[in-house]
């Protein structure tokens, strides 16, 4: 569900999923449907109720924006059908608890894909403090940095995407809850860097039950010329480890007719070169798959993705009152 | 120009001699330490004299300024006694581990018309300085948030004691890591701070004083910025720390990392490892020509004993919000104990 940037990036995903493939690409336009499914060779339908009364339709992925996901989780709930779901959650735990209730009363599996607990760089790290190598972790900074993403008019909308807050920001929070536990409280600053109707910067600091400290950084406040970044940083007794996505470029092309000088090549996302592909997008939705085919825990509950939606919420509502938040 | 020593327990104090004697018209006259044993060990090593008392130093080597480089909690009895003997003063930073001392020092150094030098010495740092043109051309716009670290690696804490010792450091990484960035945010934007939020967790070493903090200060006209000064870098990591900001404006970003000048050392053999040296600027050098310039020509320093003041504000509110856990607007009305 969905022809977004989401819907293309899972539908190159799902090409290398076993167990479950894609039938169909659903749309609200029938020319968006049929300009994706022709492209992966499924079939397009116009509107999500349609794809929802097909009976080889056993799940489905959606990917539409977030403020649209509580009425298609209840929809596909209702059909009976098993549900993936792009995070954020929700933009409001009002939303996100109906979601999970509708889901579970429904008896489908729902899976909210916090694809960063399955980037093979994060599951190491976190891997890394499993097997105590670090120690205790007691301190973190975590950052998640490019330009506005101007392609979609709907992350402007603050009602649509909730800002960088909560689109953004929820991926690092997300994860740090994994790594380090359950948060104490919140303190942070909203920013409107740019001057949109959304916040586009957040620096959000999180004390966590376990006595750790984290600084949280997200923004779309960067210039467009910047490449996407994305740093992790964990300090532990005992030792630390630090990650950025711009050191991770194994293979630079350069050309004397080429309009930038250097172009990395990212390998791990490259799913199509590769003969073994590591694609966290791919892990997650065979996760899904397997979940939906045997019993299993999804490695993000519905509770944890609520969880960390209301930890962004807490860091709106601190940024507002000027306030620490304490989460109860 | 004669200049004495006030102690070597700061590890500064090794670059700062090396500095004074490389500087032309200047004379590195003595040295003044508690430490006697150090004190005299560093006096032969610079050949210069070793000095039981400040007193002492000041009537027999006769300096026209001492740097002082003491535990952060004996600056400001160092610092006043040098200058109700007439002389100038160039002081580590922090330069008081209270408000209260602070304004002691500001009152005295007012009141003698003494040049008195904090030693934020970023504000001397070639990087740093690059950036403070590109924002005074307005290269980004005006600035809306500033993201600030300056962590250190811990070996750097366990070979010097009384960083560990509240009653002579005065506190632990907040005390000695908050005022180096809160220094560069003020000079960037040429504000002040108005609110002061800091979190602290438990510690990652088994130390007296806390070793990982979290600030985020509020600045005049809507700026935000964060500041983490942890001494959370464990042995291993191959050099001694960091300085570094990302600041964001309205129309573009500037990331400094003024630290980055590196060679990559690899050794084997009995240590084998990895570590980075450094061939950047010599950010000390540059600051303690600026305090001779200063003291020659009665020129205000770039970073005053008010600018040192306001980041032991800072530094205080900082400490009082990780104890209360609510942000502390400044100024501080009340000077706190």
């Amino acid at each position: 569900m969905g022809t977004g940037f989401m819907a293309r990036t899972h539908l190159e995903a799902w090409r290398h999923v076993e167990g479950g493939k894609v039938v169909a690409v659903a749309s609200r336009s029938m020319g968006r449907a049929r300009e994706l499914a022709s492209q992966y060779g499924v079939e397009a339908i116009e509107g999500f109720d349609k794809a929802l009364l097909r009976d080889d339709v056993d799940a489905v992925d959606i990917c539409t924006p977030t403020h649209t996901h509580r009425e298609f989780v209840e929809a596909a709930a209702e059909s009976g059908k098993h549900i993936v779901l792009e995070k954020p959650i929700s933009t409001n735990l009002e939303d996100a608890d109906k979601i999970i209730s509708k889901a579970r009363r429904a008896g489908v599996r729902l899976m909210v894909a916090h694809v960063l607990r399955y980037f093979p760089e994060y599951v190491e790290a976190w891997r890394m403090v499993r097997n105590g190598e670090l120690g205790e972790p007691l301190h973190a900074r975590a950052s998640r940095k490019g330009a506005f993403p101007a392609w979609a008019e709907w992350y402007g909308d603050p009602e649509k995407s909730g800002g960088v807050e909560i689109d953004l920001a929820i991926h690092d929070i997300d994860y740090l809850r994994w790594v380090l536990g359950e948060v104490e409280s919140v303190y942070a600053r909203l920013l409107n860097v740019r001057g949109r109707r959304v916040h586009d910067h957040a620096l959000i600091l999180l004390r966590f039950r376990n006595g750790a400290l984290a600084h949280v950084e997200a923004s779309w406040a960067m210039p467009k010329t910047c490449p996407f970044t994305m740093t992790l940083e964990i300090y532990g007794s005992k030792a630390m480890v630090a990650y950025s996505n711009l050191d991770g470029t194994p293979i630079t092309v350069s050309r004397d007719d080429s309009a930038e000088s250097h172009s990395p090549i990212t390998l791990p996302y490259s799913a199509s070169i590769l003969p073994f592909p590591i694609d966290p997008y791919r892990d997650e939705l065979q996760d899904f798959v397997n979940l939906v085919l045997g019993d299993g825990e999804p490695r993000v509950r519905p509770e944890e993705a609520r969880e960390s939606l209301r930890i962004c919420l807490a860091a709106r509502e601190s940024s507002k009152r000027g306030e620490e938040v304490r989460i109860l | 120009m004669r200049i004495g020593v006030v102690s070597f327990a700061h590890p500064h104090a090794e670059s700062y001699a090396e500095c004074l004697k490389s500087i032309k018209g200047v004379e590195f006259c003595g040295i003044f330490d508690e430490d006697e044993e150090r004190g005299r060990r560093k006096a032969s090593e610079y050949g210069v004299s070793f000095h039981p008392t400040l007193g002492d130093l000041i009537k027999k080597a006769k300096p026209e300024a001492v740097i002082i480089t003491s535990e952060n909690a004996r600056h400001v009895q160092h610092a006043l006694e040098a200058m109700e003997n007439g002389l100038h003063v160039l002081c580590e930073k922090p330069i008081s581990t209270t408000l209260d001392d602070a304004d002691k020092l500001v009152e005295k150094a007012e009141e003698t018309g003494i040049v008195f030098q904090t030693c934020y010495v970023m504000r001397y740092h070639r990087a740093a300085i690059t950036v403070k043109q590109l924002l005074d051309e307005g290269r980004i716009g005006r600035i809306r948030a500033m993201v600030g670290t300056n962590k250190l690696n811990i070996d750097r804490i366990l070979i010097e004691r009384w960083f560990t010792e509240p009653s002579l450091s005065g506190g632990g990484a907040i005390m000695d890591h908050t005022v180096h960035l809160a220094d560069m945010m003020r000079w960037y934007l040429g504000r002040e701070a108005t609110r002061v939020y800091t979190i602290t967790g438990r510690n990652l070493f088994d130390l007296k004083v806390e070793d990982h903090f979290l600030t985020l200060i509020d600045f005049e006209g809507d700026v935000s910025g964060t500041i983490d000064g942890s001494w959370c870098m464990p042995e291993g990591y191959p050099t001694w720390g960091e300085v570094g900001m990302t600041i964001y404006g309205e129309e573009g970003v500037i990331m400094l990392d003024a630290f980055r000048q590196n060679l990559t050392l690899i050794t084997g053999g009995e240590k084998p490892g990895v570590t980075l040296r450094y061939y950047g600027c010599n950010p000390d050098l540059e600051m303690i020509k600026d305090f001779v310039r200063c003291v020659r020509e009665g020129g205000t320093p770039r970073a005053t004993v008010v600018d040192g003041r306001q980041g032991v504000e800072i530094t205080v509110a900082s400490y009082i919000s990780a104890k209360t856990r609510k942000p502390v607007e400044l100024p501080l009305k009340v000077n706190p104990p």
